[in-house]
């Protein structure tokens, strides 16, 4: 329930004006997006831990920061499950020496010779053979595993109901958006990140190209079943793009745009929408968004410029981008204002923009609290 | 005698006590099974 009215009126007018934007008609009112993820723990010097024991201090601490920074699109600081990997014993999601930033270390649970294995049987496969791998606690006898599944489960529905008490706090509060309906996972990324890591996977397109096209295809059933409930375009799908950086434009097309293209197209047939986060130079691709339907998209570009994007794709997709990470950490608030105007002048018109970030916040660094809300006064004041 | 994962996740969605609901049960199974290849 909103605090006030006028908390209310202002969620009502962001819900309006981002589906404006993402729906590649003119809103009212520019809104702002960025990611500060853990960078939101540096900002309220709390503690990573306490937060995943207590949703409460979760909230607490760090909704606060949506009345020290002006942006209108909700940005989550626990978006990992580090409960059920500390249960668990991994150290693969990990907290840096900062105190605050959570970091990733690759894991390789899968085999070379073992694609037939998954592509026979994926889930069983991975149930029967990856989690018994990475998991061995889970295997020492049923009862005693029974009760420590049973105790990883129960914090993953922890972890669960703890953001959706953030996202909750940040809308009643103050009107904050969140527009992710939901994780969109191409069965490559999933294969690079979570099975075979980048060097193998980048040696199976070479070696076994047909095994790892076979695999996509037998992964995507369980990846498209999360998108079930997108129904409108917000809140929309999400999908950060991992391995394209890694490929050249043939491996593109070949291993990974087959499976992305099916996944927005399952999106967009139920009347969503799917936001695209581009990881890496992602140029060489660009062009393969007009195999899309027009709006089907919204691109969040980190090296591209997005002048030149608006440019030649504006027309087709939706473009969030804005002032560099690193131009708020190195140059000065006026610099950093004269290029926020450009980019509101350049892409605003038209439609199908947001202001965004090219990379999500990690750590105290990245907070720039000072040249950051200048430039989101700048994009608010825009067509006042 | 060889534990296996189905079997621990086939009596963790049918206990009860943690998944009280049919809708429950539905929304949890792979989501959860998404976390564990995940982390």
């Amino acid at each position: 329930m909103f605090v006030n009215e006028t908390v209310q009126k202002k969620y009502e007018q962001r819900l309006k004006d981002y589906t404006d934007a993402v729906c590649m008609r003119e809103p009212e009112h520019l809104l702002v997006g960025v990611n500060y993820h853990t960078a939101q723990f540096a900002w309220a010097k709390a503690s990573v831990e306490k937060c995943v024991y207590n949703s409460d201090y979760y909230v607490e601490s760090l909704i606060p920061f949506y009345g020290a920074y002006d942006i209108d699109l909700l940005t989550i600081p626990l978006i990992n499950p580090l409960e059920p990997i500390w249960i668990l014993g991994r150290d693969t999601f990990f907290v840096s020496s900062d105190g605050y930033t959570v970091q990733y270390k690759e894991d390789v649970p899968m085999r070379a010779d073992e694609y037939p294995a998954l592509i026979e049987d994926p889930m069983g496969f991975i149930t029967g053979t990856l989690l018994a791998r990475k998991f061995p606690h889970l295997m020492e006898g049923h009862d005693a595993s029974y009760h420590l599944l049973r105790a990883v489960a129960e914090a993953f529905q922890r972890h669960r109901s703890a953001n959706a008490k953030y996202g909750a706090a940040a809308k009643d509060r103050y009107g904050i958006l969140d527009y992710n309906g939901g994780k969109v996972y191409i069965p490559f990324d999933v294969i690079m990140d979570r099975i075979r890591g980048v060097k193998n996977t980048l040696l199976d397109i070479r070696r076994q190209p047909e095994n790892v096209i076979q695999a996509c295809q037998a992964l995507m059933p369980y990846y498209l079943q999360p998108m079930n409930n997108l129904s409108q375009p917000v809140p929309h799908g999400f999908l950060t793009l991992h391995a394209p950086m890694f490929l050249s434009r043939q491996q593109f097309e070949k291993f990974y745009w087959p499976g992305m293209k099916e996944m927005i197209m399952y999106a967009y047939n139920k009347g969503s929408l799917t936001w695209v986060q581009f990881q890496g130079h992602c140029d060489h691709i660009l062009d393969y968004f007009l195999e899309l339907p027009k709006g089907s998209v919204i691109v969040n570009l980190e090296k591209e410029d997005p002048i030149e994007v608006k440019k030649k794709y504006g027309h087709h997709i939706a473009i969030e981008a804005g002032v560099p990470m690193g131009w708020y950490r190195s140059r000065t608030k006026g610099e950093c204002v004269d290029l926020a105007k450009r980019i509101c002048e350049e892409c605003a018109p038209g439609g199908g923009f947001v202001f965004g970030i090219d990379m999500a916040g990690l750590s105290a660094g990245d907070l720039c609290e000072e040249n950051m809300n200048a430039v989101f006064q700048v994009v608010h004041d825009y067509r006042k | 005698m060889e534990v296996k994962f189905s079997d621990l996740l086939d009596r963790l969605v049918h206990d009860e006590e943690f998944l009280g609901s049919q809708e429950e049960r539905e929304t949890f199974c792979l989501g959860f099974l998404h976390m564990l290849i995940e982390i």
